[in-house]
């Protein structure tokens, strides 16, 4: 035979052998595949893209030691939150915030406690951006764990609070308090900083100093810069305040908070001229603005000496914070200026009980019922019924709870 | 006769005259009229437009030279040396335990306890605690001052031995007798000296009626009823014991404890004494419905804040809201004295609390008009991260008084914030005509051990008056004893080297107190004493209008002002011109002169133009 022969031989049997063989090609393929799929889910679960503060060795440590304590191999996700709470421990906060966020916040064991973790490991490293993002996604997610200890919502409300105390965010404060008064997870120093706000604020060198760590960790972070302005403002610095505010300014012109504080410092400074220049950049009026915007809105008619306005806009920041004293002073001379006299007198009287308040207030405390009523009572003639509620039911949880 | 005088008297014969002029004025007390009848005296001119200005001596004071023509430069105080002879130092028994009996320190008075032309001082002071009857340590001191800030040491000589826990004074001739006498406040027993006229002096409080044992702060005289008698205003502070102090433990404190705040303890009403004319005082606290208004009141002043010739009382309360209270008159009290009833205004007159609404702790009062609008304005020291308040009057012509919180507009804020002020006096440091501020601060309590401590000694102020209803801070230019932290207390003012520049004492804790001479450029103050005869001798409520020269405006002679502290019953005009100095003088009683000086200088005038002594 031929080559030729063959060949042909070969390719008479070609159609034949050829789909054999390709046959036998796809089923090699097809179980190549499969052991090289196997393989790879092997090999996947033991090559974890490992965050930068997370070395191997510490990684095989945590495995090593869920195995032992679980008896099964851990996920990537069983492995993060291990290496996280390790971190914790051993106060390694870069690692255990580069590890919680490695666990998504749906993820069915973890993500609920992982959030509030996180967030309480970067608020100790003061970062209040990220940690008040955390926190709030803990709140949203303990909604769908009817399981979880309540104590963990307090505790993330509270952090919550103390965070916005510090930034002078008033408002955002509010309403965090109201939601721990309406669920009456609370105590006397919550309900004095809901319903006292100003008479609360804290402008001492402590908190402003915590400030400056939050802003060590985020610089350009606009709403803590404008509290460190503010704080700048209440210390007496005004130059340096207004330097501060400047710079945002350029930066932020349309924003309702740095206008706000910008015009406290020219109000502070007597710079009307500025001021003037300033306000007519501010946004029209909305009910949600910046107590402090609307205030200075006030301010700027007292100045100007539009009373009507002036009553106008400081009645306004009164529906919000009822105990505001400046606010009372302010209406008390918008309210002379219309010649009101019955009304005015009312708001010096309310304007003599905050500043009898004022002095009391810090010493009104959990363990002794008189502080709280003594509240109730004030605030009974302050026409804050809500407020007066509250300290009277803290009143009786603390007569209560010293039997 | 004056010019007779002045051909042929030596100095001290000379002051010897003034002093005999005046004794002719006053020795024969005469019965005090409830109305303002006048009282003519033979011999002398009745009320003219022009007084005899024939000087009765010209003795120059050679230690005095003129300084030259106002430049508008810095402010200049140097402190006086020890050799001077006022040495003091005050004793406040502070053994560790912070109690707030410990805190305030003393005060001072400025007065011409002889007659002689010349400002004496007297300085308080404290005792070991708790109180005992037979304390005789630590006495207050009287320094005589023997011309031109030569002081001599006469506590002893005068008898005015002032022991226990001492405070405040108050400066008048209470008996009107010719001699200023001295109120002193106290923790458990105020006293009252009077000057019996002969360098000595006697402790009436018991049986004139004036004692009281509270913790009494500050004191005024001021005629309150109209009677054109002196009657006296006396500031309680806080409910405390001696026996058994407050303390506030403080594991953390090197000592420990801290200082506690007034506001753990209760306040204690203010005291009224009404004069009846003959030396002895009546307790009107009940009638004048002061009982009522338990305030914790340290500085008082009293002027005439509403312009119709009725003083106001302002009290500077400390953590509580300050009072203002008009005056109403009632009905005869007791032994036929015209009664009052105080109405307490300052919430209406928007000056008890400041702008943003506090209650803040006032210590230290000054008034004065500030910005020349005509009114008198009021300005508070307070505590530390707190900042001192400047309250402008606006009251409208007869309308009801306001006040306006000016603290931000006048620039006064910021540079008081750091600071924890007492006492503070309005003086025309360079006699331009504008008053100026100075201020005494210190805190009460030693917090540098805290984390974030405070200074415990602090440097004293002083404010210069821009003219503009604004104050620039001048402190580090005005001597070294601005540029030195010290515990200031109690401030009072004065003209002790009859330079015509005004002198400042000030009382110090945990160091000797010191007077602070006045050595800034400029021309001199017209000085000005007056003698009432119809009016109280002392006159305060007096107004005068100075109607001449660069800065025409309005002074007036006060009551009580600054911390725990009496300055000189005397009035100091600068920005007068060179040459005749115009004045529309409106008496206490209402009575208006006009008088004309013929050049600036230290007069003495006397109700009704009777008589103008002129001392160079």
């Amino acid at each position: 035979m031929s080559k030729f022969d063959a060949m042909s031989k070969r390719s008479d049997l070609q159609p034949r052998t050829l789909a054999g063989k390709y046959r036998y090609v796809l089923v090699g393929l097809v179980i190549l595949a499969i052991v090289l799929a196997f393989a790879i889910s092997m090999l996947r679960k033991d090559v974890i893209s490992l965050p930068d503060s997370v070395s191997p060795e510490a990684l095989e440590e945590a495995r090593r030691e869920f195995v032992e304590l679980f008896h099964r191999d851990p996920d990537e996700a069983d492995l993060m939150m291990a290496l996280a709470e390790t971190a914790v421990r051993n106060e390694q906060p870069d690692m255990a915030i580069d590890c919680f966020a490695r666990i998504p916040s749906d993820h069915i064991r973890y993500g609920t406690n992982a959030r509030f973790q996180e967030a309480e490991v970067l608020l100790r490293a003061n970062r209040v951006e990220k940690a008040e993002a955390s926190f709030r996604e803990f709140l949203t997610l303990q909604e769908n764990r009817p399981d979880l200890d309540r104590k963990y919502l307090r505790k993330a409300r509270a952090w919550l609070v103390f965070m916005m105390t510090i930034e002078l965010r008033f408002e955002a404060r509010k309403l965090i308090l109201q939601q721990m008064v309406q669920d009456g997870e609370f105590d006397v120093y919550d309900a004095k900083q809901l319903y006292f706000p100003s008479l609360s604020a804290n402008y001492s060198i402590q908190s402003s100093s915590r400030l400056g760590d939050f802003l060590k960790q985020a610089p350009t972070c606009r709403p803590l810069l404008i509290a460190q302005a503010r704080y700048l403002v209440r210390q007496g610095k005004l130059n340096a305040a207004n330097q501060l505010l400047q710079s945002l300014q350029l930066q932020y012109p349309t924003d309702s908070e740095t206008i706000a504080a910008t015009l406290e410092c020219l109000y502070e400074m007597v710079d009307w001229k500025r001021f003037e220049s300033v306000i007519s950049t501010a946004p029209s009026f909305t009910p949600d603005e910046p107590w402090l915007l609307t205030q200075m809105r006030a301010e700027f008619a007292r100045y100007s000496s539009d009373w009507p306005t002036a009553e106008k806009y400081f009645r306004k920041v009164l529906e919000s914070d009822p105990a505001n004293p400046a606010c009372h002073m302010g209406l008390a001379v918008a309210l002379y200026g219309l010649e009101k006299t019955a009304e005015r007198k009312e708001i010096q009287e309310r304007s003599l009980i905050l500043a009898k308040v004022r002095v009391y207030l810090s010493a009104v405390d959990q363990n002794v019922p008189g502080g709280s009523r003594a509240l109730a009572q004030d605030a009974t003639s302050m026409g804050m019924p809500e407020a007066a509620q509250t300290f009277e039911l803290l009143a009786d949880r603390i007569q209560r709870g010293a039997r | 006769m004056f010019k007779s005088l002045e051909r042929s008297l030596s100095l001290p014969a000379r002051f010897f005259a003034i002093h005999v002029l005046l004794s002719t004025i006053g020795c024969a007390p005469e019965p005090m009229p409830v109305s303002a009848d006048v009282k003519a005296n033979s011999g002398l001119q009745v009320e003219t437009s022009v007084v005899n200005t024939t000087p009765v001596v010209n003795a120059t004071t050679a230690e005095t030279p003129d300084r030259g023509r106002f430049s508008g430069s810095a402010f200049r105080f140097r402190e006086i040396e020890k050799e001077s002879g006022f040495d003091f130092e005050r004793y406040d028994d502070m053994k560790g335990q912070r109690r707030i009996l410990e805190v305030n320190g003393g005060g001072a008075a400025i007065f011409d306890l002889d007659r002689d032309g010349w400002l004496d001082v007297f300085m308080t002071n404290g005792c070991r605690l708790p109180l005992s009857k037979d304390t005789r340590q630590s006495p207050g001191k009287l320094f005589r001052n023997h011309r031109t800030m030569n002081f001599r040491d006469c506590s002893l000589a005068s008898g005015l031995e002032q022991f226990g826990f001492c405070f405040g004074c108050a400066v008048a001739d209470a008996n009107e007798d010719g001699f200023e006498d001295l109120y002193i406040t106290a923790f458990g027993g105020n006293q009252f000296w009077t000057n019996n006229g002969d360098g000595t002096f006697s402790e009436v409080a018991a049986t004139n009626g004036t004692w009281t044992g509270k913790w009494s702060a500050g004191a005024a005289f001021a005629d309150l009823n109209g009677d054109q008698c002196l009657d006296l205003y006396v500031v309680n502070y806080l409910d405390e014991s001696d026996e058994h102090p407050k303390l506030c433990p403080e594991p953390t404190s090197p000592d420990g404890f801290v200082g506690c705040t007034p506001a753990v303890f209760d306040g204690v009403p203010d005291m009224l004494f009404l004069s009846d004319g003959a030396g002895g005082y009546m307790n009107a606290s009940a009638d004048a419905g002061l009982n009522e208004l338990p305030g914790k009141g340290l500085g008082i002043v009293i002027a005439d804040f509403g312009g119709d010739q009725v003083p106001e009382i302002y009290i500077a309360n400390d953590g509580a809201p300050n009072f203002l209270f008009t005056i109403e008159r009632t009905e005869l009290i007791g032994g036929g004295i015209q009664g009052i009833r105080l109405h307490e205004e300052a919430i209406a007159a928007n000056a008890a609390l400041n702008e943003q609404g506090f209650a803040q702790a006032s210590m230290g009062v000054a008034a004065a008009d500030f910005d020349h609008n005509g009114a008198m304005d009021i300005f508070l020291t307070h505590f530390i991260d707190d900042t001192n308040t400047m309250y402008l009057n606006r009251t409208p012509d007869g309308g009801p008084l306001v006040f306006e919180d000016a603290t931000r507009q006048t620039r006064l804020g910021p540079p008081s914030f750091g600071v924890l002020g007492f006492g503070v006096a309005n003086i025309d440091i360079d006699n331009n005509g504008w008053q100026d501020l100075v201020i005494a601060n210190g805190h009460v309590d030693d917090r540098t051990w805290m984390k974030a401590g405070q200074p415990y000694q602090m440097l004293p102020q002083i404010f210069e008056n821009l003219q503009d209803s604004t104050f620039r801070e001048v402190s580090e230019m005005a001597g070294t004893y601005f540029q030195k932290p010290v515990l200031g207390r109690g401030l009072a003012t004065g003209d002790f080297d009859r330079d015509g520049f005004v002198d400042v004492v000030i009382s110090h804790q945990r160091a000797a107190s010191t007077i602070l001479k006045n050595e800034t450029a400029g021309s001199r103050a017209v000085t000005l004493r007056f003698v009432g005869r119809t009016a109280s001798r002392t006159t305060i409520g007096l107004k005068v209008r100075v109607l001449n020269g660069p800065v025409p405006r309005t002074e007036q002679m006060i009551g009580g002002g600054s911390f725990q502290a009496a300055s000189s019953n005397e009035l100091y005009l600068g920005g007068i011109a060179d040459g005749p100095v115009d004045l529309e003088v409106t008496w206490p009683t209402g009575h208006v002169e006009t008088l004309q000086l013929p050049t600036a200088g230290y007069w003495i005038i006397a109700e009704k133009g009777q008589l103008a002594a002129f001392v160079e």
